[in-house]
C-alpha cells in the first residue's frame, strides 16, 4: 500500500515536472514582442553619445542607440553587425569590410560607408579616450562605393577585430557631425544612430527614455517597445525599486553588493551571471614603482603575498568577482591570451612567512613593535566598497609589519595627487582589460603609456625594456598563437616584478527581474543593444 | 548667586537630581570603556576577529560587522574618540566664545561692532554644511574635525557670553572696580568671569553633546579619519547593510544616543544645580 502510494506519488512527481517542462519550454524560447524595460544605473551620464566618451553609463545608454560594425561572440570572435563580411588580406595590411545596405539612421538618411569613414577617422580614433589604442595602426579608410570600407593599417593589428563593437567604435552619421565641433554638436544629447532604439527624451536627474526603432535592419527586432533608465540617487532607494518590481534591472554598482546578495534571495529576482566577459575589468593595487619602499621588487612582492585574494573576493565583494592570476584577466581563457602556467602562485600556504622573508631580505628589518615601514594608501575614491577594502588591505599589511595609514581624497584630488603629480605611495583601482590585452592591459605597464596628463595610464611607472619589448611584439604579431605566447610571457614576467598588485578580475554582473529574458547573450552582457532582450508579464 | 567654586554644593545638587544620576552613571560606563578599551581589545577595533555578519550576544557581545570586526571593540575605542572630540572641540569653543564674547561685551563700541559682525558671518554659514565644506578642504583627519566642529560651534556661546557680560558691565560693583583702579583685565577675569560661568558651564555641556553629534555625523558621511573607529563611522558603514543585519547600525547608534543623552542630562542637572531660581 505504502510502496504503491510512494511509487504513484513519483509518478505524479515525474508527470507534473515533464509537464511543467513542456509548458515552461515554449514560454521561455519564444520571444514576445511589447513591453518596456526599466534600467537603473548610476551615476546619470555626462553625454549621450559614447564616441566621445568612455564614461561607463553614457555607454550603457549609447549603446541601445548606435551600432558597430561587428558584435561579438562568448569567445571573442567577430560576428556580423553593420559590416556583414569582411576580409583580411594576406599582410594583415588591409581589411575590406562589406556594409549592409538596408540600414537607414533614425532621421531616414541611408547609412553609407562614408559614415564609417568618418566615424572611426574623424571622430573615434582622436576623440574616444581609448580610440588610440583601439585604431591607432589605422591609416586610412577607403570607400569605393556606398557599401564597402577598405580599412589600410600601418602593421598588422590583431586587436582591431575585437574593437569594433557599438562599445569602443560606435558608427555616428556624418551628415549630422561634418563639419561641426563635434563636442558641442547638439546631437551629442539628441543622438540619432542605427541602433535598435531610438532616443526620445532626457528629462535630467531623472530618466532617459528611449523607444523601439521600427526600422531597424533586424527584421521583427528589436523585441522590446522601450527601454527606461532611471537615475535614482540613493542606493537603497534604487534596491528597493528592484525589490518592488517597479526598475526591472540594476547594473552592478547601483546596488551595494551586500543589498545584491540579499535580493537574489527574492523569489522574482535573479543575478544573471556574464555579460562582461568582453570588458574584463581587473582590481588592483598601484604601487608607486619609483619611490621607496615600492622601488625594491621584493617589497611589491610582499604585499601581493600578503593579501589574501579569496577573502577579499568573499568578504568585501560577496563574491563578485575571482581572485586574480595576473594583469589577464581568466575571461580570455578562451582567446588563449590568459595563463596560470609558470606564474607566481600568490595565494600559497606559507604566503605570509614568504612575505616577510622577502622583506627581512629587502632590509626593512621590523623595530621594537614589529613595524618594518609606513606607507600610505590612498584609498581609490569609488565608494564605502572600495574603502571597506582599504580597512582590509591595511590589516593584511599590518601581519607582516607594513604599517598602513588610509587616506580618502576626493575623486579630482586622488587624479591630479595620483596620475599627474605621482605623489602616493599605494592606491587602489580598476581598470577595463577589454577584449584583448593590447587594448586594455597593456596601459598599466607599458613605459610609453607615463603620461602625466593622460590619467589611467602607467601610474606606478614601471618602465622595464624587456616587457616594453614584448607589448610592442603583440601590437604587430599576426598569428593568434604567436601573440598569445607573448601574452603569457608577460604575465610570468609581471607578476614576478609585481609593479602593479593584481586582486580580483570583477564579475560586472547586474540584477534583473525574472520577467526580463535574454539578460545576457553576448560578453558585453547590458552594455550591448538588448535587441533581443523580452520581457514575460 | 550660585557659586561654582563651591563644588561641594553644586556636586551634591547633581547627585540628589534623578536625571543628573542617570547622567553620571551613563557616562561613567563611557569613560571607564573608553580608558580601559586597549586592555578589553587589545586587538584594536580594525582586526578581523570572526566571521563577518555575527549576530549580537552569541560568540560577540555586540555580534561582528561586515568584515567580521567585533563592534563591541569598536564601540568601546569608539567612546574614546567621541568623548575626545566631545572635550577638545567643546574646550576650543569655549575659549573663543569666552574671549570674542568677553571682550566684545565689556568694552562695547567699536570693538564690539567689529566682533559681533564677525561673529555673525560665522553664524550665517549652516553649522553642519559649514563643518562639512571645511574637512572636505583640509581633508579628514582628527584634528581637521574637531577644528571644523569648533569653528562652526563658537559664534552662539560668544553672543551668549556677551549678552552675560553687558549686563554685568553695568552694575555698581564693577563701576566701583573701575573706580578703585582695577585692570581690565583683573575686572574681566576677577570679576566678571564667575558670574557668566554658570552660563557659560551650562552651554558648554551642550556643546559637548552637539560636538559628538557632528563627528558621527560627518564619520557617517565617510568624512572622518579612516584610520579610527568612531560610532559614526560603523553606523555610516553598516547603513548599507541595514536589511540584512541590524545590528551594524543600531548598536553604535545607541551608544550616541545614550552618551547624548546622558549629557544633556548633566546639562540640564547643571542647570538646576546652577540656576538660583530653581531652588524648591
Amino acid at each position: 500500500m505504502f510502496t504503491m502510494r510512494r511509487r504513484a506519488l513519483c509518478k505524479a512527481v515525474v508527470a507534473s515536472l515533464a509537464s511543467a517542462a513542456m509548458l515552461a519550454l515554449p514560454v521561455s524560447a519564444e520571444p514576445k514582442r511589447g513591453g518596456t524595460v526599466v534600467i537603473t544605473s548610476t551615476p546619470e551620464p555626462p553625454i549621450l553619445t559614447n564616441a566621445l566618451s568612455s564614461a561607463p553609463v553614457t555607454n550603457e545608454v549609447a549603446t541601445k542607440i548606435f551600432d558597430g560594425l561587428l558584435e561579438y561572440d562568448m569567445d571573442l570572435n567577430p560576428l556580423p553587425s553593420l559590416a556583414t563580411s569582411w576580409e583580411v588580406s594576406d599582410d594583415g595590411k588591409t581589411v575590406t569590410f562589406n556594409l549592409r545596405d538596408d540600414v537607414t539612421w533614425h532621421d531616414g538618411e541611408p547609412f553609407t560607408s562614408a559614415d564609417v569613414q568618418f566615424s572611426l577617422m574623424e571622430v573615434v580614433k582622436s576623440h574616444h579616450p581609448r580610440g588610440n589604442s583601439n585604431l591607432g595602426p589605422l591609416e586610412s579608410i577607403d570607400t569605393p562605393d556606398d557599401h564597402t570600407a577598405v580599412f589600410h593599417l600601418e602593421h598588422p593589428y590583431v586587436p582591431l577585430m575585437r574593437a569594433l563593437s557599438s562599445l569602443e567604435a560606435p558608427i555616428i552619421p556624418r551628415h549630422i557631425y561634418e563639419g561641426t565641433d563635434f563636442r558641442n554638436n547638439p546631437a551629442v544629447n539628441d543622438p540619432i544612430g542605427t541602433g535598435p532604439f531610438k532616443f526620445v527624451e532626457w528629462e535630467k536627474g531623472n530618466y532617459i527614455r528611449l523607444e523601439r526603432n521600427d526600422d531597424y535592419w533586424r527584421d521583427g527586432m528589436p523585441y522590446l517597445d522601450g527601454i527606461i533608465f532611471r537615475f535614482i540617487a540613493d542606493a537603497a532607494t534604487r534596491a528597493a525599486g528592484i525589490e518592488s518590481g517597479e526598475i526591472d534591472i540594476a547594473t552592478f554598482g547601483a546596488i551595494n553588493p551586500v543589498e545584491m546578495r540579499r535580493l537574489e534571495t527574492l523569489p522574482d529576482i535573479s543575478i544573471t551571471p556574464g555579460g562582461y566577459e568582453g570588458i574584463t575589468p581587473m582590481m588592483l593595487l598601484e604601487l608607486n614603482n619609483k619611490r621607496a619602499p615600492f622601488d625594491d621588487k621584493r617589497v611589491r612582492q610582499a604585499v601581493a603575498y600578503a593579501i589574501d585574494r579569496q577573502f577579499l573576493t568573499d568578504r568585501i565583494w560577496y563574491g563578485f568577482g575571482t581572485p586574480a592570476v595576473g594583469p589577464i584577466s581568466s575571461a580570455l581563457e578562451g582567446s588563449g591570451a590568459f595563463t596560470d602556467e609558470g606564474v607566481i602562485d600568490f595565494t600559497v600556504e606559507d604566503r605570509l612567512d614568504i612575505a616577510r622573508n622577502l622583506l627581512d631580505e629587502a632590509g626593512y628589518t621590523p623595530d621594537e613593535n614589529g613595524v618594518r615601514m609606513q606607507i600610505v594608501h590612498d584609498v581609490g575614491p569609488f565608494g564605502e566598497d572600495w574603502r571597506r577594502m582599504g580597512e582590509y588591505i591595511k590589516q593584511a599589511l599590518s601581519k607582516v609589519g607594513i604599517q598602513v595609514e588610509l587616506r580618502n581624497r576626493d575623486y579630482p584630488t586622488f587624479v591630479r595627487k595620483v596620475h599627474n603629480e605621482y605623489d602616493f605611495d599605494m592606491t587602489s583601482s580598476w581598470y577595463i582589460g577589454m577584449a584583448d590585452p593590447t587594448l586594455g592591459v597593456q596601459r598599466n605597464t607599458w613605459s610609453e603609456t607615463i603620461n602625466p596628463k593622460v590619467p589611467y595610464g602607467n601610474a606606478s611607472r614601471y618602465d622595464n625594456p624587456e616587457t616594453d619589448a614584448l607589448w610592442e611584439a603583440a601590437q604587430t604579431e599576426a598569428d593568434p598563437e604567436k601573440r598569445n605566447e607573448i601574452f603569457h610571457d608577460l604575465q610570468r614576467q609581471l607578476v614576478e616584478d609585481s609593479p602593479l598588485v593584481w586582486l580580483m578580475e570583477m564579475n560586472l554582473v547586474a540584477v534583473n527581474n525574472d520577467r526580463v529574458h535574454n539578460m545576457i547573450t553576448s560578453p558585453l552582457g547590458i552594455r550591448d543593444g538588448l535587441y533581443d532582450m523580452w520581457v514575460s508579464e | 548667586m550660585a557659586d561654582l567654586l563651591n563644588k561641594n554644593s553644586v556636586l551634591r545638587k547633581i547627585v540628589t537630581n534623578v536625571s543628573g544620576v542617570i547622567s553620571l552613571v551613563i557616562l561613567g560606563i563611557i569613560v571607564l570603556l573608553a580608558i580601559f578599551a586597549p586592555v578589553l581589545y587589545p586587538d584594536g577595533p580594525f582586526e578581523m576577529v570572526g566571521n563577518p555578519f555575527m549576530p549580537p550576544f552569541g560568540e560577540f557581545l555586540f555580534g561582528t560587522d561586515m568584515l567580521g570586526r567585533d563592534i563591541a571593540a569598536g564601540i568601546a575605542y569608539g567612546a574614546r574618540i567621541s568623548l575626545l572630540v566631545g572635550l577638545v572641540a567643546t574646550f576650543i569653543i569655549v575659549l573663543l566664545g569666552t574671549v570674542i564674547g568677553g571682550l566684545a561685551g565689556y568694552y562695547g563700541g567699536w570693538v564690539d561692532t567689529l566682533m559681533m559682525r564677525v561673529t555673525e558671518f560665522f553664524q550665517t554659514i549652516p553649522t553642519f554644511i559649514g563643518a562639512i565644506v571645511i574637512v572636505a578642504i583640509l581633508g579628514p583627519t582628527l584634528p581637521n574635525v574637531i577644528g571644523a566642529i569648533a569653528i562652526v560651534s563658537w559664534a552662539p556661546l560668544a553672543r551668549l557670553v556677551r549678552a552675560e557680560v553687558k549686563k554685568t558691565v553695568n552694575l555698581e560693583y564693577i563701576e566701583a572696580c573701575i573706580a578703585l583702579g582695577m585692570s581690565d583685565i583683573r575686572i574681566l577675569i576677577v570679576q566678571i568671569l564667575p558670574n557668566v560661568l554658570s552660563t557659560v558651564v551650562v552651554a558648554g555641556s551642550l556643546m559637548v553633546a552637539t560636538a559628538i553629534l557632528f563627528e558621527s555625523g560627518l564619520s557617517f558621511l565617510g568624512l572622518g579619519d579612516p584610520n579610527i573607529m568612531t560610532w559614526g563611522f560603523m553606523v555610516g558603514a553598516g547603513r548599507s547593510a541595514i536589511r540584512t543585519a541590524w545590528w551594524m547600525v543600531t548598536i553604535p547608534g545607541l551608544a550616541i544616543l545614550f552618551t547624548v543623552l546622558a549629557i544633556n542630562l548633566l546639562g540640564d542637572a547643571f542647570n538646576e544645580a546652577l540656576n538660583p531660581r530653581s531652588k524648591r
